[in-house]
């Protein structure tokens, strides 16, 4: 049955720890500090305000107030002087640019109005990505206004101009003797030629009198997050050093080891939405998912299976897979049995399956190619022939670059779009100080330009023209969308003024375009080609699959797996373990800076503002940590020790940890500009690094700090939560579903009733306190189809509502507070299989008396719920319930509904009584406790709280001050504005011409938005799926968004 | 005795409402007073000559000899016959173009500056004939309770009543004065007589401390009146903060609507394009004005009256090419260019979200519905008060333009019978009907 399971956000709900059980039943977590504030008498006659200065201020105010509404500021219209022709006031434009940080790759499209962007969204027209963003993406929008930007040139710290920087520079590199340009892996072809162009034309003088030919290797690619196990295993198997592409789309089995596929690793981006068209229930097939992993990463959650291993065993369940094929791998694992049922049906479904790997040794990635080899996955679901092109580098490039540094054969490096200070740390930094010349292009001042000599700003990525090449015959342009606010030049601008080539880089871009990539496409004329290829923003060739860069043509299989299989073996583990991990929020560091991102909640563990170890709760409770997040909770923090380097971490329990392991998210504790203290810690020394390459598995130990002052958290796993009440999350298994009976997985709300003398069920639609809303009869009814089973969790949706709504930044002492601003969160709940009977809430006492056993084995019973837990994601936001709970209790009727379909909020009404958050049985109203916006608390957490942050807001939504509710209005905006066209163009509105910010972010289009009058609408489809279920339905709320019941690809009897 | 008591108190009580209601009574008779004004103002403007000169000639014509824009039409019918008047003030293009002597030379002597064709029918060009030949007995025929008195001097009447009744109040006060003086004179001549000493207040505020003392049920519903007589004056005044209809702001450019789209009969469209389009009207970039301020460039020295007063055209003009910084003898621009600020006359609170094309385009509504009528006005004010209740009043009595549009005749489609029935009782839709007054459909 649907219901049968049990259903946990956080381990205070499945230990039914005592506060939490009390905190979930008040609005607000924690009580409100009054009694103790009125009961500090001392505090109240120290303070100096009495009664009557209180009236006085009062009768003041009043009077104040009244005089100032009188007087009315003179507003100035400043038109245009020359209007752009494309811009019309109040009307937005949309440009598609590309986004790509040297980790993330995304054809996108901006939003500008004004002149101004505010929002980014997927370009659906991409058959690489197919509109895929995440939240960096749609959030790196307010990087661009930001004032922690470097405004101006610098010489040595200080401000100078482009011309001195121009002058100075070419003196001091006249005559340099190896000139190195660093960068993070180029995927544009054309900054790849000008920047060719410049360590190529240089004169480099080798020796005394000699000079060398053009040196292409004077550039140096560095990847912050490393792959070159797999760019080099690649070199050997196939004598190609590239990383492939997947097409997980095709793929019916899917073995991920330690590779965090669907969030960080490799072209995630590429991947989410095929991976999710594999997902759908009602397809012929569905794709199942293994997982082996140590920290529950985003893929992990989402695996059909998921395998909690040490990160030392990747290796050897690798060598294992291959062994079971019939290969020569294969010591004993712990994990034998599953690993043959692994290989039963790799096997038989050859050529449609993908095994990949997160390990960066380049023995265990061999293997990783044999087995996808032995499988005949190549050419099918992997792709090495059609490369991709965001990871170029490798570690051993890096390490020869930084040991000639440091042996003074380097005169002058240029860093361009890397941070390698932060990233390498102290090794960099030292060997930088060897270097006469240094220059960096970054956009704000980081640890490394602290460092340079010469500061050279680039615009950033919304000013800049930029073109992209992120796969073989895969071609993306990017566009300005607005001027550069700041004195600054484009890095590859740089690069052509300093090798005495004159073109804007506009200019060039659109030469090398006409040169190399028009006569591919077959387009007659160029002029043509290039407006639809800006107009598009893509371009797509299908060339002939390219050859291959070392003449190779068949590309067989050459790997020595008889080494690897003995190098891998060799590999040793330790009693602790640590995996550095990315997060959905910062990434590899870009998102360090972002308010948005750090406010986003983490997928998993749903933190904001900080990054931690996790570990598993069983071991925290054994060495005494607390494992239970809440307000007043205090942290354990912990010294981490890896590789000679330590450093401080609050210890944050996370279920599903393998045993023995902590998990830490790396890009935290990057100090950015003139930010007072970095958010987080940074755990980039603790990065392993051998001759081989860098490991990102390493040996740990930990030991205890004393903290003088308690370390909390900003958790909002524990906030919001639905009063225990367990219809929210329905889901079912793959066969369940597959036999259609709809009772079995879905079954109605039904009630018993008393007709004619009988009992008869009902359904719960029947029994109504209310007359029903006019919804149906009248013209729309907007309502959103949210399908659990592609929905992944990552987030996105969570920044492209902020942004687009104008949602308040708030900060993590007021998120620990319970008072994040957001208008949809992802509720992520935990489930598991080897919970013992009984429904949430089962006290200890309850588990003995049910399993019979004593108190250490109920113990551990209860404990096992939290080693290896199934996870459910699930959007919640406003349900614009017909029959809302919210609606009827506000004293001034400041929300009410629609015959639209949907709960109106009206700010200006509001008088803040919260009575509607009380009754909200779905927790998604939000109050406004302060003006965030002008509140000076907030001046450093909120980015509107200066002129230039500002200028981010969407101009269709107000801002919210203090003292009133808001909450999801569906993008009312939106929809005012769709059926606004649909008026002028005197059609009915066309299904998917409105899109809501967080359908439109939502990378596997989990979120459908629509009409549900209108009955060909995709959302009518939805509605009316069988799998369509309303969260809590039994109140009777009767709300306009449905979800659809997860089905795991499982066997009934597995799940 | 006890019904005495209650019988008094019930009398004052009924003294108090009384004298309450006497309050309401002066507050509506405030009112409707204002509004007979308005009427009475309304009807000395009523369609006559006078009014349509003022419409459609006052912009370039003066009843007198001079010359405004165009000559002063002083004897003008005497000057010309009817037939030829009727014929240049339809279309004087037309008129010279058919080689008439006395229409080219006019041409000729303004600067070849054309005299727009009026759209006004026989009898109103002949009415507005009939004006001009004798303006004043026209005035003087018209009775004098609907006389159309000229602002200024209603305002000189009003400062001179406020003298006599300043002068009243000070003789009464000084009466008063004496009064008291007498009285208490009086009074310690009596006691004086009687053989006592006057033990009673002397000065004039003692002597009121006593009457209030003496008539405490009187004061108390004097203060009770004057309580809610500030209260409902509060409110009133209350419901007035943020409204500023009639609000006439000075512009940087004294552009007269009343030129360009009375006069001149330009589109409302032509300047504000974006009403169409966008939820703002868009004030027009200045590359918009010069697509006409190119040619004409204020060389005929013509004057216009803006806000009453005589401007200058060409200084106006140049204040265009200032701005953009462009040279009217060479036709270059300069690099720079300055932005005009002007004075944003309609301003909705930032929680309100209005869209112009919803209403000019999509509603088919006319820019006057809510501007009112911006060709008679050289200083443009805003005419609707942009209050809630205004708008929603609006919705409440506009029909939806649903006739042809395929997005209404799919709503129209969805509709169930009884909500048709319900709604087409009164014969049309209106856009409270369809959702008009929901609070998200302008608060988001």
């Amino acid at each position: 049955m649907a219901n049968s399971k049990k259903y946990w956000k956080g381990l205070e709900q499945l230990d039914n720890e005592s506060s939490f059980v009390k905190s979930t039943n008040n609005e607000f977590s924690e009580n409100l500090p009054v009694t103790d504030f009125l009961g500090d008498k001392e505090n109240l006659d120290e303070s100096s305000t009495s009664r009557r200065d209180f009236l006085k201020y009062l009768g003041f105010g009043v009077a104040a107030a009244s005089l100032a509404a009188c007087e009315t500021p003179v507003t100035k219209a400043i038109p245009y002087l020359n209007k752009p022709e494309e811009i019309t006031p109040g009307v937005a434009n949309y440009y598609a640019s590309t986004y790509y940080d040297g980790h993330d790759y995304a054809p996108i499209l901006v939003k500008t109005r004004e002149g101004r962007p505010i929002f980014i969204s997927g370009n659906t027209e991409s058959s690489l990505t197919k509109g895929a963003i995440n939240a960096r993406v749609n959030s790196s929008v307010l990087s661009l206004y930001d004032n922690n930007r470097i405004q101006a040139p610098m010489i040595a710290g200080k401000a100078t101009t482009w011309a001195t920087i121009d002058n100075r520079l070419g003196e001091a590199l006249k005559g340099a003797k190896n000139i190195k340009v660093l960068t993070a892996s180029i995927i544009s072809p054309s900054a790849k030629a000008a920047i060719h162009a410049f360590v190529g034309g240089n004169v480099q003088v080798v020796a005394e009198g000699e000079v060398a030919a053009p040196l292409h290797n004077n550039h140096i690619t560095y990847d912050a997050i490393s792959y070159s196990g797999i760019v080099e295993a690649n070199k050997e198997s196939f004598g190609k050093a590239a990383v492939p592409t997947y097409n997980f789309e095709k793929a019916k089995t899917i073995v991920s080891v330690g590779a965090d596929f669907m969030g960080n690793w490799l072209d995630a981006l590429q991947y989410v939405n095929d991976y999710s068209q594999t997902r759908k229930p009602d397809n012929k097939w569905m794709s199942k998912h293994y997982q082996f992993e140590a920290t529950m990463s985003l893929s992990g959650s989402n695996a059909d299976v998921r395998i909690p291993v040490k990160p030392s065993e990747y290796g050897a369940i690798i060598s294992a897979i291959y062994g079971q094929l019939g290969g020569n791998g294969g010591a004993k694992t712990a994990y034998d049995k599953q690993i043959a049922e692994i290989a039963k049906e790799l096997k038989a479904n050859k050529g449609e399956s993908i095994v990949v790997c997160g390990s960066n040794d380049k023995n265990v990635q061999v293997l990783v190619n044999a087995i996808n080899n032995m499988l005949s996955n190549y050419d099918s679901t992997i792709d090495i022939k059609n490369h991709s092109n965001t990871k170029q580098g490798t570690d051993k490039e890096v390490m020869s670059l930084v040991a000639d540094m440091n042996a003074g054969n380097v005169d002058a490096v240029l860093i361009y779009g890397v941070d390698p200070a932060f990233t390498m740390g102290d090794t960099f930094k030292a060997a930088l100080k060897k270097v006469k010349t240094t220059v960096s292009f970054a956009t704000k001042m980081d640890e490394t330009t602290a460092l340079c000599g010469y500061v050279c700003p680039t615009h950033h990525a919304l000013e800049s023209w930029s073109d992209a090449n992120a796969v073989a015959g895969h071609y993306s342009l990017g566009q300005p969308t607005i001027s550069p606010l700041f004195d600054t030049r484009q890095a590859e601008e740089s690069f052509l003024a300093w090798s005495g080539n004159k073109d804007s880089y506009y200019d060039f871009i659109t030469k090398y375009w006409e040169a190399n990539i028009f006569p591919q496409s077959g387009a007659v004329l160029f002029a043509n080609f290039w407006n639809k290829a800006l107009h598009d923003g893509v371009v797509e060739i299908n060339t002939v699959l390219a050859p291959t860069t070392d003449g190779i043509e068949s590309m067989a299989f050459a790997g020595n797996t008889i080494v690897a299989a003995a190098e891998v073996a060799k590999i040793k583990g330790g009693a602790l373990e640590l995996e550095l991990v990315q997060n959905m929020s910062v990434g590899a560091g870009a998102g360090a800076d972002n308010p948005w991102l750090q406010e986003m909640p983490d997928p998993i563990t749903k933190i904001t503002w900080d990054n931690y170890a996790t570990m598993n709760p069983a071991e925290m409770k054994e060495k005494g940590y607390n494992v239970y997040f809440g307000q007043e909770e205090e942290m354990n923090v912990v010294e981490v020790t890896a590789n000679g380097k330590t450093i401080q971490l609050p210890v944050v329990g996370q279920p599903g940890q393998k045993k023995g392991t902590i998990g830490i998210a790396l890009g935290y504790g990057k100090n950015v500009g003139n930010m007072e203290t970095p958010t987080g810690v940074n755990a980039y020394p603790l990065v392993a690094s051998t001759k081989e390459g860098l490991s990102y598995q390493t040996v740990a130990t930990i030991k205890d700090v004393e903290l003088s002052e308690p370390y909390r958290i900003a958790c909002t796993q524990t906030q919001q939560t639905v009063m225990g009440r367990d219809s929210v999350i329905r889901e079912t298994t793959f066969d369940v579903y597959k036999k259609g009976n709809k009772e079995d997985y879905n079954p109605e709300h039904t009630l018993l009733a008393h007709e004619n003398g009988e009992y008869v069920k009902k359904n719960i639609e029947e029994f109504d306190l209310w007359g029903a809303q006019p919804v149906e009869g009248i013209s729309h009814r907007w309502g959103m189809s949210i399908d659990m089973n592609t929905c992944i969790g990552c987030s996105a949706c969570v920044t492209s509502c902020v942004s687009e709504n104008n949602i308040a930044v708030i900060g993590k002492d007021q998120v620990r507070r319970g008072r994040i601003m957001h208008w949809m969160r992802i509720d992520r709940y935990y489930s598991s299989e080897h919970q013992p009977l009984g429904a949430i809430g089962d006290t200890l006492d309850e588990t003995k008396e049910a399993t019979g056993k004593g108190t250490i084995a109920s113990y551990t019973e209860m404990e096992s719920a939290a080693d290896n837990p199934r996870v459910v994601y699930q959007p919640m936001m406003c349900q614009h319930c017909n029959h809302a709970g919210c609606e009827t209790v506000c004293p001034v009727a400041a929300t009410t509904h629609s015959n639209e379909g949907l709960n109106m909020m009206a700010y200006n009404r509001c008088i803040g009584t919260r009575y509607c958050a009380n009754n909200c049985a779905y927790k998604v109203r939000r109050f406004n406790w302060f003006n965030y916006t002008a509140y000076h608390k907030f001046t450093e957490i909120n980015p509107s709280q200066d002129d230039l942050g500002r200028m981010v807001l969407n101009p269709d939504v107000v801002v919210r001050t203090r003292g009133v509710m808001e909450k999801c209005s569906l993008c009312v905006q939106r929809i005012q504005e769709g059926k606004l066209n649909a008026k002028k163009a005197g059609t009915k509105v066309i299904d998917g011409s409105i899109q809501t910010a967080c359908a439109t972010a939502c990378p596997t289009n989990a979120i459908t938005f629509g009409d549900l009058n209108d009955n060909e609408s995709k959302v009518a489809a939805g509605k009316n799926h069988d799998r369509a279920y309303r969260p809590i339905e039994e109140v009777g709320q009767q709300g306009n968004v449905y979800y659809q019941t997860k089905v795991r690809n499982l066997k009934h009897n597995e799940a | 005795m006890n019904k005495i008591t209650n019988l008094t108190k019930g009398s004052t009580l009924l003294k108090a409402s009384l004298i309450c209601l006497s309050f309401l009574f002066f507050q509506l008779n405030s009112f409707s007073q204002e509004e007979a004004v308005a009427e009475k103002t309304e009807v000395a403007s009523g369609l006559d000559g006078k009014k349509l000169f003022k419409a459609n000639c006052a912009a370039c014509h003066s009843v007198g000899a001079n010359v405004v824009v165009g000559p002063g039409l002083q004897g003008v019918n005497d000057k010309r016959s009817k037939e030829w008047l009727h014929k240049w003030i339809k279309n004087s293009g037309a008129l010279i173009a058919s080689g008439d002597a006395d229409a080219k030379a006019i041409f000729e002597e303004f600067k070849k500056v054309p005299m727009p064709a009026q759209p006004v029918s026989d009898e109103e060009i002949d009415a507005i004939l009939a004006y001009v030949a004798n303006p004043g007995a026209e005035e003087g025929t018209s009775s004098p309770s609907a006389d159309a008195v000229p602002i200024g001097e209603v305002e000189e009447d009003n400062s001179l009543m406020m003298y006599i009744f300043g002068a009243v109040i000070i003789l009464l006060i000084i009466l008063i004065i004496t009064l008291n003086k007498t009285g208490v004179f009086i009074k310690e001549v009596i006691a004086d007589g009687e053989g006592k000493k006057y033990d009673g207040p002397t000065t004039l505020w003692g002597n009121f401390k006593k009457l209030c003392g003496d008539n405490k049920g009187i004061v108390a519903a004097v203060v009770i009146v004057l309580f809610f007589g500030g209260l409902l004056d509060l409110m009133d005044g209350a419901f007035q903060i943020g409204v500023h209809q009639g609000y006439k702001p000075e512009q940087p450019i004294k552009f007269s609507h009343k030129i360009h789209a009375g006069d001149d009969q330009i589109d409302c469209n032509y300047c504000h394009s974006s009403a169409r389009h966008s939820k703002t009207s868009g004030i027009p970039s200045l590359n918009v004005c010069m697509n006409c301020h190119a040619h004409i460039d204020g060389s005929s020295g013509k004057t216009f009256m803006y806000n009453g007063e005589e401007h200058s055209m060409p200084d106006e003009i140049q204040k265009i090419y200032d701005y953009l910084d462009y040279d009217k003898a060479t036709k270059t621009y300069g690099d720079n260019p300055t932005p005009v600020k002007w004075v944003k006359i309609h301003n909705l609170p930032d929680h309100v979200f209005f869209s112009h094309s919803q209403h000019v385009t999509a509603g088919k509504q006319k820019c006057q519905t809510c501007h009112g009528p911006v060709e008679e006005m050289d200083v443009v004010e805003q005419h609707a008060p942009l209050t809630m209740k205004w708008c929603i009043e609006c919705h409440k009595n506009t029909s939806v333009a649903t006739d042809g549009n395929g997005y209404y005749d799919e709503m129209h489609k969805r509709m169930t019978p009884e909500f048709k029935e319900k709604v087409m009782k009164d014969g049309s839709l209106t856009v409270d009907e369809i959702g008009g007054w929901e609070c998200a459909k302008c608060h988001y």
